[in-house]
């Protein structure tokens, strides 16, 4: 009856927890698909075209906060990372990551404590 | 060679043989330099004996070598003499000491560098030295007298009457001077309290912490 | 290309159990791990949840007391009144375990102090460097048994720890407080009314609740014999393989338990599968994902059932051990009585608590995740997933 599996090391699967914000605040309307653009411009402008190639998922996309939950395979989760934390300027706007969460157990992302507020 | 072989000869028969002998070989010109006089004074002892080596008398020390004074245990505080009551006259006279060497009203931002200079070369025994900091926690808040400085530790008599010896690198101590708390870097302050006074420190704009 | 990057290491354990069985951890598993921070309830076809559970969680107070001196907790008064007795669990509050020190009591009355380098070198107090960093720590562990015999007023450990945490550094945290009495005539609220009285401040608050209906929701057919997705020989955690024999008795179970739906040979959702529907789920994303979509090739895993109406209920607070297992414990004799295939409960973990299970060390790292949760079946068979983030000690 009783099973016990620990996996440990490499996950199949990174997630991450992101808004984009720009500097003034505007309301800069940005889309799912847009919004994936942005992404696949920040690998590319890292890492070039193998960059571009890494598959990151938009699970999530909340329009007016402009926060995404990412799905990036393991071997690709450092550069897209890495990707977003060097983005500074979309569409002629300067902006920046927030990556709020990371993990590699989706389930972990329902929840921040960090971000609780008493 | 035949002069060679006669033997016992007499100091007066010498010299005369010499003389004549200069007197027949050398050149006129210098014979006139009085060189056959000049000359005597650089003769050789043919039969030059051995002389037998002075022994240098030793000149006997009148002190101890730092061996021996370790041997006889000079250096260490015997236990009737770890009193915390014994050191206080000596904390007095230090406060006296630092405040013949630093004139504590005169210090002004611009002269600070100096008189910390002035601090660096002072004699520390006596000092109340508390440690603030160090990668041992049992030793954080360790405080007493300082009473004898090594190049790689303090010892201290702390208020109830026990002798600690604390190592200077990884802690950072601090005494209070007139209303002026000082703090020491024991990383950067390996050295004997004697060359102290005379060694070249130098400035660095930042200390690493421990 | 040439150049990889290692990605952090992530830990989960899978365990499948049954609540009936001797030796099952259950209880311990939950009550070991001390700081709560929301729990996650997902019922399938369930139209509406049974009062007393909801009733449970909301009742549950906690109390964040501002501004709260150590020396405080190292009081003998204080130690005898309610760490000693009852369980008392305190975690510092608006404190990044990377970056700050956190301090935390768990039952049996341990104080653990999460120290930064520089307040544990001026503190004075010996701990141990941090597990994660063997070279250069940058974090040490100070762990207190204030319910030791010679941890009292007097002593020279006691004095030194007093005199550490009152005249070298007055520490101070904002701390989250919860109490479970050790006698029921006992109010929850007489360590605030006690700190109240030493001049210290404190807030009540509620477990905050949330309950939603998702109609018409697509869910993944799970067995709890069959965790390992019948079917899928190569997958690479399926490392020690059940004997054919045994896994042929078990799919014979399965079969009948699912109301046939299933046809032996059908391939289920493994529970690595299983894992990560119920985040996404949880989380509210939209699974129909198709391979070739531009922006999410995620779907639901193969095969799925439709249920009319979902139960979804988040909780958020302060959430002691002991609820979450009184919860467990409800949810079981609900599933006795309900048609659902299976229900969900996760628990998640502070990401700034000192420790994860027991007195385990925790750490961020880049996530700072420890949850757990439980999929219980009908047939009292569970399954548990503990996750943690690279920075902490695997679960028990």
């Amino acid at each position: 009856m009783y099973r016990r599996i620990v996996s440990k090391g490499k996950a199949e699967y990174f997630y991450l927890h992101v808004t984009l914000e720009f500097e003034d605040f505007e309301d800069v309307p940005v889309d799912a698909i847009k919004f994936k653009t942005i992404i696949v411009d920040a690998l590319q402008g890292l890492f070039g075209l193998a960059g571009a190639s890494i598959p990151a998922d938009i699970l999530k996309f909340h329009q007016p906060k402009r926060s995404a939950v990412l799905r990036v395979p393991s071997s690709g989760f450092v550069k897209l990372w890495s990707s977003l934390t060097l983005l500074g300027t979309c569409m002629g706007r300067r902006c920046a990551f927030r990556v709020h969460q990371v993990t590699p157990h989706l389930m972990a992302l329902s929840a921040n404590s960090r971000e609780w507020q008493l | 060679m035949s002069i060679f072989a006669k033997k016992n000869v007499s100091k007066a028969e010498k010299n005369e043989f010499v003389q004549s002998f200069l007197q027949k070989h050398l050149p006129e010109k210098r014979l006139r330099q009085g060189e056959d006089i000049t000359l005597q004074h650089a003769h050789f002892m043919l039969d030059n004996p051995r002389t037998r080596k002075r022994k240098e008398v030793k000149l006997k020390r009148k002190t101890l070598s730092a061996k021996e004074r370790k041997e006889l245990k000079l250096f260490e505080i015997q236990p009737e003499h770890q009193k915390y009551d014994m050191y206080t006259p000596l904390h007095q006279l230090w406060k006296d000491y630092m405040k013949d060497v630093i004139n504590f009203d005169k210090i002004t931002p611009g002269n600070q560098s100096q008189m910390e200079e002035l601090l660096l070369r002072a004699d520390l025994h006596g000092a109340v030295l508390t440690v603030t900091k160090s990668k041992c926690p049992s030793y954080v808040g360790t405080s007493g007298i300082l009473i004898q400085e090594t190049k790689n530790t303090f010892k201290l008599i702390t208020k109830d009457d026990r002798l600690k010896t604390i190592p200077k690198p990884n802690s950072v101590f601090t005494f209070e001077l007139e209303g002026y708390i000082i703090t020491i870097y024991g990383n950067n302050f390996q050295v004997r309290a004697s060359e102290r006074a005379h060694r070249k420190f130098k400035t660095r704009p930042t200390v690493d912490l421990i | 290309m040439a150049v990889t990057f290692t990605c952090p290491a992530s830990k989960l354990v899978f365990e499948r159990s049954c609540f009936l069985h001797k030796n099952s951890r259950h209880v311990t598993n939950v009550l070991e791990h001390h700081f709560n921070y929301g729990v996650d309830i997902l019922i399938p076809d369930c139209d509406s949840i049974p009062l007393h559970l909801t009733s449970l969680m909301v009742n549950s107070r906690f109390f964040l007391t501002e501004r709260l001196p150590l020396a405080i907790l190292i009081d003998k008064e204080f130690v005898e009144a309610f760490v000693k007795k009852g369980k008392l669990y305190m975690l510092s509050y608006g404190t990044a375990i990377d970056r700050d020190n956190c301090v935390a009591i768990v039952p049996p009355g341990i104080l653990i102090l999460n120290l930064t380098k520089d307040t544990y070198q001026e503190l004075g107090l010996v701990g141990k460097p941090t597990v994660f960093q063997k070279k250069l720590p940058t974090k040490y562990v100070v762990e207190i048994n204030l319910t030791e015999e010679y941890f009292t007023p007097g002593k020279n450990y006691y004095e030194r720890v007093k005199w550490c945490l009152t005249d070298r550094l007055g520490l101070v945290f904002d701390f989250l407080v919860a109490w479970l009495p050790h006698e029921d005539q006992i109010s929850q609220s007489s360590v605030p009314a006690y700190l109240c009285n030493k001049g210290f401040r404190s807030r009540a608050f509620k477990v905050s609740e949330e309950i939603t209906f998702k109609k018409d929701v697509k869910y993944p057919v799970i067995d709890s014999n069959d965790f390992d997705g019948h079917g899928e020989g190569g997958n690479s955690d399926n490392d020690c393989p059940i004997t054919s024999s045994t896994k042929y008795d078990e799919q014979k179970k399965g079969g009948t338990k699912s109301d046939g739906q299933l046809k032996s040979g059908d391939f289920l959702c493994s529970y690595t599968e299983f894992w990560e529907w119920l985040g996404a789920f949880t989380c509210g994303l939209d699974c129909d994902g198709s391979p070739d979509d531009f922006l999410s090739t995620f779907s639901c895993p193969d095969p799925v059932s439709i249920s009319p109406s979902c139960c979804q209920c988040k909780y958020r607070g302060f959430i002691l051990p002991g609820t979450i297992n009184c919860l467990i414990e409800s949810l079981r004799d609900y599933m006795k009585s309900s048609t659902s295939p299976w229900a969900c409960v996760t628990v998640h973990g502070f990401t700034d608590s000192p420790v994860s299970w027991r007195r385990n060390e925790h750490g961020h790292h880049k996530g700072g995740e420890n949850l757990y949760t439980f999929v219980l079946f009908p047939s009292e068979d569970y399954w548990l997933y503990m996750a943690v983030g690279t920075h902490d000690i695997c679960p028990p």
